[in-house]
């Protein structure tokens, strides 16, 4: 048994050496000192990924700035102000899980239609942010939800005996002791926006130019990535070196926000 | 109150940031269509960042069909397609042709085979003849056609007067590069690409050969000549061409231009005129 | 009862909340709106067996079969590979393990589609072909950093007792893991595996570089196959009218079988965990 749960482990380790070493491999070969600060040139097939870099931070910054708001209120709506209707919640609930689910290509369409060209927007970094925060928002709000739902009701009955108002119990007592839940929603959906494709091609385009501001469109890593893979000729080299880049940023991500977690991986 | 403080600084750094907008950005000029084209758009948007040209380009792809329709209605201000257009799809629109792409037929560098018949090419796409022992190879043949929608798909189609259901296929592709890896890794496998791209994977050393097609051997002359016979026209295209668009149009018909398309293994039309 | 001073701070929440879950209605609204034309046109046409969209022909069922079997043949494949290693993780490694575990999950859950694609063209087509084994192989490692890390969760969250106990009354570790600990997490691992279905439906990019791509039943493991995402993917770009119309058919049929999927999630996860 033992035996058998190792082998898996060491299966999908051997996975991830497969998937991580083809791309060190592969994408080592283009980089050079300045490729993380030169612009892109001859297409994307030479020259460094510094504007792509300003347009997936922005993405994802603006995406998560805009997301956070609507995800925390509709976990607190679904584990607090839900709590006595368990029905009604299940329905929020629910229609979270599946929104959640929803494919990144069907959101890209709602996006062009809706912010691109509903709003005027167009390609658009700020385009591209809208349409991803459809797709982080329920993600963040069912990780938020775990983390408020582990919090023991105990506690808000307590804060309640004791004269505290439900609203300071939750920021003073709830959301701390929900913390780790909290930002596990956070890094999934933080981590599913640097991934994000599809749903960007279409609204924030593969433009390569440093961009100025919201409106200017702009390709993030995945985009570029997949543009120089699959319609610049002879892309495929640097688009495994963005590949790297992405790979370097993911682990950068994750390192960050196990040390924010905390050593609360012990076995209990 | 942290929450409060949160929302409204979220709300002030948003509502600042999205209400920049830069007068440059009046100016982008924007283009979409294929994109097959769009790379050589991207690289002409380089050149005239590089000269210190007056406006910038915008370019993105969303395929030929919305090339067309940005640029009817309005939306970008050149359209780019690789395939022809309809003539309802012409009215009001000003329709330059820029290049060539030559559609070849690629194999495996392993395969013995180095040219093939149209006959053999019909029979092949139509599941007629499912093996290699026939051509002096062996095993099954793998097809790779092409996904609907395409103009390649469309090409190919047309030359040898086949209708899509007839095709026996073993695999569908999007992209003329995906269709150059999966031969790569296919030493069964035959299918049909822009020239351009099959050009430039075997010059990087990928492992795949251009076959010859009844004699006619597929190079960039021979697409320019018209002796080598399948190939379909790249076009730009506008409502009307601006300062802006002449500029552009004037790039792509100069030394610069052509360097441009040929870099990309496509061929420039001789005269900018054509349609 | 909310007090009387932080009313409308509540009702804020409230509003805000409430928008997050007009998401869903308002995606299948909208793609319901833009399918008009094939969906009250000719719906007849959705029934059929062929998918050539040029031609008119636009059958759902191979794609719809694309798709069910890739994705259940993945799930076959990552989930007793991810149980596996969730449990390794959870009861058979130190602390630093664990760590490294974490990170290296969260970091092949977290790489795009495209990526998985690349790699698995080269990997995995020279040996298996353009073929719905592939496909499934693919989701497949695609899929397990996900599950794994739900399974881990799920076995984090387990009463801490319960190994104790087992191990108290005689039974050796594997035995009470086998026979306790995976019984009682029973429900929130069938959740996991949910979720897991719902992103095997969903996943488009990496599946369409190596799955063939060809609208049919497949009869082997080695025929190709197409599915309702990667015809999104393939079409969506260059489809007009009729053709368009049916592929944003094909996108809610996506979403519903994600909605499904995640429904399945739900009601696993309510079960009561067999012990309180």
């Amino acid at each position: 048994m033992k035996a058998l749960a190792l082998l898996c482990a060491a299966l999908v380790g051997l996975a991830f050496v497969v998937l991580a070493g083809d791309i060190i491999a592969r994408g080592v070969a283009a980089l050079h000192p300045g490729y993380l600060t030169e612009g892109v040139r001859d297409a994307g097939r030479a020259g460094g990924i510094a504007p792509v870099l300003v347009s997936t931070l922005v993405v994802v910054l603006v995406s998560t700035l805009i997301s956070l708001p609507f995800a925390f209120a509709g976990a607190v709506l679904c584990s607090e102000l839900l709590a006595r209707r368990p029905a009604l919640s299940r329905v929020f609930r629910r229609s979270y899980d599946v929104m959640a689910a929803v494919p990144s290509v069907a959101l890209g369409l709602v996006g062009w239609t809706v912010f691109s060209q509903g709003l005027g927007l167009g390609f658009s970094l700020l385009s591209g942010s809208l349409t991803l925060a459809l797709m982080m928002v329920p993600i963040m709000t069912v990780g938020f939800l775990v983390g408020l739902d582990s919090v023991p009701r105990a506690l808000r009955e307590e804060c309640l005996a004791l004269g505290v108002t439900r609203w300071q119990a939750l920021w003073r007592q709830v959301v701390p002791a929900a913390r780790q839940g909290l930002l596990a929603g956070l890094a999934l959906a933080v981590g599913r926006a640097t991934a994000e494709t599809a749903a960007l091609v279409l609204t924030s385009g593969i433009s390569t130019r440093m961009p100025a501001s919201l409106h200017d469109p702009g390709a993030t890593l995945s985009v570029h990535l997949y543009h120089l893979s699959r319609n610049v000729p002879g892309g495929e080299g640097m688009a495994y070196s963005a590949a790297l880049a992405l790979l370097a940023i993911n682990l950068a991500i994750h390192a960050l926000l196990t040390r924010l977690r905390g050593r609360r991986i012990l076995p209990i | 109150m942290k929450p409060s403080l949160y929302v409204l600084g979220a709300a002030t750094l948003l509502t600042v940031a999205v209400c920049a907008r830069p007068d440059s950005h009046e100016s982008r000029y924007r283009v979409t269509g294929s994109s097959t084209l769009a790379p050589v758009l991207q690289l002409v948007s380089e050149h005239l960042d590089g000269v210190g040209a007056d406006f910038s380009m915008d370019v993105q792809t969303g395929g030929s069909s919305r090339g067309i329709v940005d640029a009817r209605s309005g939306l970008a201000d050149m359209g780019m397609s690789s395939r022809d257009l309809k003539p309802e799809e012409r009215e009001g629109l000003d329709v330059r042709a820029i290049g060539f792409d030559g559609i070849a037929l690629i194999v495996h560098a392993s395969n013995p085979l180095s040219a093939i018949t149209e006959q053999q090419v019909v029979d092949i796409y139509t599941g007629v003849l499912g093996d290699w022992s026939h051509l002096g190879g062996s095993g099954d043949i793998t097809v790779v056609n092409k996904a609907e929608g395409r103009a390649t798909l469309e090409t190919f189609l047309a030359y040898f007067e086949l209708d899509n259901q007839q095709i026996a296929a073993d695999v569908v592709i999007g992209d003329n590069a995906q269709g150059v890896r999966l031969v790569a890794a296919d030493p069964k496998a035959i299918g049909y690409v822009s020239i351009g791209e099959a050009l430039s994977a075997v010059e990087r050393g990928t492992p795949i050969k251009l076959l010859a097609l009844d004699g006619r051997e597929p190079t960039l002359q021979a697409v320019q000549d018209g002796s080598y016979p399948i190939r379909r026209t790249l076009y730009v295209f506008a409502q009307q061409f601006d300062a802006r668009g002449e500029r552009i149009l004037d790039v792509l018909a100069s030394d610069v231009g052509k360097g441009i398309i040929e870099s990309l293994s496509f061929v420039p039309v001789p005269s900018s005129e054509a349609r | 009862m909310i007090e009387r001073g932080t009313r409308a701070h509540w009702a804020a929440v409230a509003a805000a909340g409430l928008l997050g879950g007009l998401l869903v209605p308002g995606v299948v609204l909208f793609l319901l709106w833009e399918s008009a034309s094939i969906l009250f046109g000719r719906p007849s046409a959705l029934a059929g067996l062929q998918w050539y969209p040029l031609d008119g022909l636009l059958g759902l069922l191979p794609l719809v079969a694309g798709t069910l079997l890739s994705s259940l043949l993945a799930l076959l494949v990552a989930v007793p590979l991810g149980l596996g290693t969730a449990v390794a993780l959870r009861y058979h490694a130190g602390t630093a393990a664990q760590r490294t575990g974490d990170t290296v999950l969260g970091v092949l859950a977290g790489t795009p589609s495209v990526v998985y694609g690349l790699v698995a063209t080269s990997w995995l087509l020279p040996h298996t072909g353009a073929s719905l084994a592939s496909a499934a192989l693919v989701l497949a490692v695609m899929v397990v950093p996900t599950f794994t890390l739900l399974a881990l969760a799920a076995l984090r969250q387990l009463p801490g007792g319960l190994m104790e106990s087992g191990t108290t009354l005689g039974l050796s570790r594997s035995q009470v893991i086998r026979r306790l600990l995976l019984v009682v997490a029973r429900p929130r691992l069938a959740a996991a595996a949910s979720v897991a279905l719902a992103r095997c439906l969903g996943e488009a990019l990496a599946v369409e570089m190596v799955c063939g791509n060809v609208a049919g039943l497949p009869s082997r493991l080695t025929d190709p196959v197409r599915t309702l995402t990667t015809t999104l993917v393939q079409e969506f770009e260059y489809a007009q009218g009729e053709h368009r119309a049916a592929l944003h058919l094909v996108a809610l049929v996506v979403v519903l079988f994600a909605a499904a999927a995640t429904s399945l999630a739900l009601h696993f996860s309510h079960k009561r965990l067999l012990v309180s």
